[in-house]
């Protein structure tokens, strides 16, 4: 863990995973960026939108077993709707992604090295939309993809814009970052988002876990709940 | 409250977030307040003054569709809270649906918790289906047959289009009166899969019967009683041929045994000439000696023409004088009318007697026929005596009522699945 004195404010911008290179000041909302031996600011996050989720910054939880902390947050939002990708560092060092979308939790993990043919295919029909153009035929969903020895299916594919972040991500992420989404499926709960911001693919594999298996502590209060 | 896990918060770096709270808002159609409590999921609301439909997904508050037709209640307001499969839900939204031609109408409610997300709860003619979105993929979704999902094997059940008519509340997509979907359902009592379709997804949604009296208990609010048959509701007519099952072999074998090991033995036969002299006499059997208790059948046979006979018997033991009385009528007409010939009565009769203690028995026998009136050939009447005979009628009746309870219960299964199956179908 690494702390740094926001060069906004003064107050601690902590960095607990060595692999962060951005943060949002929690008491100012400056957006930081890490360099070698210190901090730039690259502008003021503006508030994120409301939300009645039940989890917060520093909420702890299990992964098969292994205990994760809550270190950042983007909020996304598309056309129809908004969700909130959690970013999660676990016991072991691995960082991770929590979905949180209507109720539904999906954890997943970066996929490293060269990603599946598949995946590039996939960003080949998608990636006019990110510019405002029309798909090719094939980006529609249902289409299968091979991911890590899993077959998925495309469920949806979606143009998601970055409406704020909090906490620490391992990149930049300002208000209006525009990526394209494909959330896939499995027959047995994996999950995988394909994503897209216009220079590098990435893809996240996992799986859909229910709320009681996450077994969540330091949760922010919820009136009425 | 109760669905947050205990435990010890870790360190926090980080000032906690402000506590989450339902917002409101001030209708942009008519001013009155619209409350939002699944904020920052909830795309679109209604106005519970005016109904108007609104767009919430950001500041700008747009009107989706201006007042709707007049406002509809549902069983169920909206506000309401339930526990359900063990957890706390309210309700926050419901919609109004029905089929392409609108034959079949149905609601539902849109069900919040903000650590568990959302359900469905479907209400279709008093029957209560909850509603998950399934988050599987289901390769086989649409087709028509059998097909598996979420480790179940699930029968095409219907195919048609869902209209919604009406919304109120909010709901986390843009709700609206033109919303027409395709929808295929699966049965797998009490589970139901629905596979929606339109342009731009499939959804697949599970759900599960619930008891109509455990949904009113509940929402603590009566409820209509369902009518005819729920989509995946269990067949309420079990089979229960286990238990019936037994109960014929337990009767069965009982029987057999009581076949091995009665006598069924023949003690006394013997033919009577009768005429009008004996008409007021006794006539007595041999005697005959039973070695243990058993029952008594005595069989007559009289070949009767046109006439009546009329046995007054006792069986006597011999020893102690103890007598059991028996009396056997047979009577035998004919003749030929308008319709044809006719017939009346026969020549056979048996009767039976409890079983009698072991002991030296006589039958004695005072006869009156019709033919004692008149003079006429004598009449042969055959009297025999058979001891420790084998019982069926007991058994038979026993069996007759055993069985009509699955045969009953078989009928009320088929016709619950018929009322089952007219929901079901193709609509084109």
């Amino acid at each position: 863990m690494r702390k740094f004195a926001c060069p906004s404010c003064g107050a601690d911008v902590t960095f607990r995973s060595a692999q962060s290179v951005y943060a949002v000041c929690p008491y100012c909302q400056s957006m930081v960026v890490r360099g070698d031996v210190d901090v730039t600011s690259i502008g003021v996050m503006a508030a994120l939108p409301e939300d009645m989720s039940p989890l917060q910054l520093g909420s702890g939880g299990y992964f098969e077993d292994q205990p994760f902390t809550l270190i950042g947050r983007l909020k996304i939002g598309w056309r129809d709707g908004l969700w909130n990708e959690w970013h999660l560092l676990m016991a072991d060092g691995r960082r991770g992604w929590i979905g949180e979308a209507q109720g539904s939790f999906s954890v997943s993990f970066e996929l490293e090295g060269v990603l599946p043919r598949d995946v590039a295919q996939t960003f080949e029909y998608c990636l006019p939309l990110l510019t405002g153009g029309e798909g090719a035929d094939e980006a529609k969903p249902g289409f299968l993809v091979e991911l890590g020895g899993t077959t998925l299916r495309a469920v949806d594919i979606k143009l998601a814009t970055c409406l704020g972040s909090e906490g620490e991500l391992p990149f930049a992420a300002p208000k209006g970052r525009r990526t394209v989404a494909v959330d896939c499926i499995g027959v047995g709960g994996e999950f995988a988002t394909l994503d897209h911001d216009g220079h590098r693919a990435r893809a996240y594999v996992g799986r859909y876990v229910e709320w009681d298996a996450l077994r969540f502590t330091n949760l922010r209060p919820l009136e009425g709940w | 409250m109760d669905d947050q896990p205990s435990g010890s918060p870790p360190a926090q770096p980080v000032p906690p977030r402000a506590p989450g709270r339902p917002r409101t808002f001030a209708c942009p159609s008519c001013g009155g307040t619209v409350t939002l409590r699944a904020v920052g999921q909830s795309i679109s609301a209604t106005c519970s003054q005016c109904s108007s439909l609104i767009d919430v997904a950001d500041e700008n508050l747009r009107i989706i569709e201006a007042a709707q037709s007049a406002m509809q209640d549902a069983e169920i307001p909206i506000g309401a809270r339930a526990r359900l499969s063990d957890i706390e839900w309210e309700v926050v939204g419901y919609m109004r649906r029905s089929d392409g031609p609108g034959d079949f109408r149905w609601t539902e409610y849109l069900l919040f918790n903000p650590y568990r997300g959302y359900r469905f709860l479907v209400e279709e003619y008093g029957h209560w289906t909850l509603v998950k979105m399934l988050n599987r993929d289901v390769p086989e979704a649409g087709k028509q047959g059998w097909i598996e999902a979420n480790g179940r094997s699930y029968q095409f059940f219907g195919k048609g289009f869902a209209r919604t008519t009406y919304v109120a509340g909010e709901f986390f997509w843009r709700a609206s009166t033109a919303d027409v979907t395709a929808v295929t359902d699966y049965i797998a009592p009490p589970y139901r899969l629905m596979v929606e379709k339109n342009d731009a997804e499939i959804i697949v949604s599970e759900g599960e019967y619930l008891d109509a009296r455990a949904v009113a208990t509940a929402f603590n609010t009566p409820l209509r009683t369902p009518s005819s048959a729920g989509v995946s509701q269990v067949n309420p007519h079990k089979p229960s041929l286990m238990v019936i099952g037994f109960a014929v072999i337990a009767a069965t074998m009982l029987q057999l045994t009581s076949l091995a090991i009665s006598a069924n033995a023949l003690v006394g036969s013997q033919t009577y000439q009768l005429t009008a002299a004996d008409k007021g006499k006794t006539l007595s059997s041999g005697t005959f000696r039973l070695n243990r208790s058993g029952n008594i059948e005595i069989e007559t046979g009289a070949y009767l023409i046109n006439d009546w006979l009329e046995l007054d018997m006792a069986l006597v033991n011999v020893d102690t004088n103890e007598s059991y009385p028996a009396f056997q009528s047979l009577e035998h007409y004919r003749g030929t009318d308008s319709d044809g010939d006719w017939e009346e009565g026969g020549n056979n009769g048996t009767v039976l007697l409890p079983p009698v203690p072991p002991g030296t028995y006589k039958l004695l026998i005072e006869p009156d026929a019709g033919l004692f009136a008149k003079p006429s050939s004598p009449l042969p009447v055959t009297v025999a005596i058979r001891y420790d005979v084998p019982i069926w009628s007991n058994y038979l009746i026993a069996m007759a009522l055993l069985l009509a309870v699955p045969a009953i219960s078989m009928i009320r299964r088929m016709m619950f699945e018929k009322s089952r199956w007219e929901k079901g179908g193709v609509a084109e």
